[in-house]
């Protein structure tokens, strides 16, 4: 996918019928007008948000085997299988946009597409499963919340179904949380330890200052973002924060504090060039990810195979 | 997807498969995992007939329809069933 905005003449009337619905909060059906800018940006958005359920999915996957006890893997196989199923959903919407599936799922194996900074870190211990399922869903959660109300009806639609199962997962590692946190020293230490090394992905997680974001305000204009990179780091930490005072534990930031004039939490600012060499794709496990994706996808290949092969002989009435 | 027999079976979403049978596998998959589910229908979208967008306008009426809601009858029984009501009913008998 092109990284630049494709520059198009747009119908002068058409655009500004469109603009003054999007203001008016109405929400734009697929296969409706839209300007080219706008199917860009929204594509670019939804596709990398499919990328990641997937890619999502597999830092959690490498802890199926090493649950500690059947309920948390079964509980675990449902979310990870949740994931993928959002894949396939977001999948289907950006479909409307224009692209094929197989064309962005290609791009995915190849190494060509972006997804989300958190998933290219290892999951080391079982309390990386609690940070991830707590922490990285909670904060997907105020991201995914916010565009329940974006501009974009089947977006709009898919996310009321996804973050009803976020939810979930949020409840199911606030359990494996309280598990640990209410634990034994070790597991108290573990806990502690996967928060300090998941704190910084965590931050990095709603992307640059609204300063320096090069997208945000062209996007809170089209509502295809609802609300500021910096606004959803905020409501992220006054929801999260308190759970970490809660429990006695840690925070990762020694300068983290609530400012009480300025109503928000005053932070020590991430390294944001971590975060840009992250996200194309030169994060600690991004390679390995990557070429577990693609093994798999050869190895399925022959499942696609099939189900073309199947639609190919039935059109020519080779089987009923 | 129907919730529970006799309800009316209600729009869940969309999948991307070669024929039905496919189609009917993987929306159970995706759309079945949690809610109750007794019966799944999948369609074709080019099947699909539809209004226009535009065409919104025509289902709004054209004149004044609250008598279709049936809000006067109901506060016409209340007054008639009010004391005030019954007992001049009661005087007339």
């Amino acid at each position: 996918m092109p990284e630049t905005t494709p520059v198009v003449a747009e119908d002068p009337e058409a655009l500004a019928d469109f603009t003054a619905r999007v203001r008016a909060g109405e929400q734009i059906e697929a296969g409706e007008w839209m300007p080219e800018e706008y199917r860009f940006e929204a594509l670019r958005l939804i596709n990398m948000h499919a990328n990641s359920e997937i890619m999502g999915a597999l830092p959690e996957r490498e802890w199926i085997p090493r649950a500690p006890s059947l309920a948390r893997k079964m509980a675990l196989t449902a979310k990870v299988q949740d994931e993928v199923g959002h894949g396939m959903l977001l999948y289907r919407v950006a479909e409307t946009l224009g692209r094929s599936r197989d064309e962005m799922i290609a791009e995915l194996v190849a190494g060509r597409a972006r997804f989300h900074n958190v998933f290219h870190y290892p999951a080391e211990t079982w309390a990386d499963v609690a940070i991830i399922q707590v922490f990285v869903d909670g904060a997907a959660m105020q991201t995914q919340g916010a565009l329940r109300s974006c501009s974009y009806a089947p977006y709009s639609r898919v996310l009321k179904r996804i973050c009803y199962e976020e939810d979930f997962h949020i409840q199911l590692g606030l359990d494996v949380w309280r598990a640990l946190a209410e634990g034994t020293p070790r597991q108290r230490a573990m806990l502690q330890d996967a928060l300090c090394r998941w704190w910084t992905p965590i931050m990095h997680f709603f992307g640059m200052p609204d300063r320096v974001s090069p997208h945000t305000e062209k996007m809170l204009a089209w509502r295809i973002k609802v609300k500021s990179n910096e606004e959803l780091r905020q409501q992220f930490l006054r929801k999260f924060v308190p759970i970490i005072l809660e429990y006695g534990l840690d925070v990762p930031d020694p300068n983290l504090r609530w400012v009480e004039d300025e109503q928000r939490y005053v932070y020590t600012e991430p390294d944001w060039e971590e975060l840009r060499r992250v996200g194309r794709n030169g994060g600690p496990k991004s390679a390995e990810r990557l070429a577990l994706r693609q093994r798999f996808h050869a190895q399925h290949a022959w499942v696609r195979e099939a189900m073309s092969r199947w639609r190919a002989a039935r059109a020519d009435g080779a089987v009923a | 997807m129907q919730g529970r027999h006799r309800d009316a079976h209600v729009h869940a979403g969309d999948v991307h498969a070669p024929d039905a049978e496919m189609a009917l596998v993987l929306a159970k998959e995706n759309y079945t995992r949690r809610d109750p589910c007794v019966n799944l229908w999948v369609v074709r979208a080019d099947q699909i007939h539809a209004t226009t967008r535009p065409a919104a306008e025509m289902f709004v009426p054209a004149t004044d329809k609250s008598y279709r809601f049936g809000g006067s009858y109901r506060q016409q029984r209340r007054v008639l069933q009010s004391s005030y009501k019954a007992s001049y009913r009661d005087e007339d008998q």
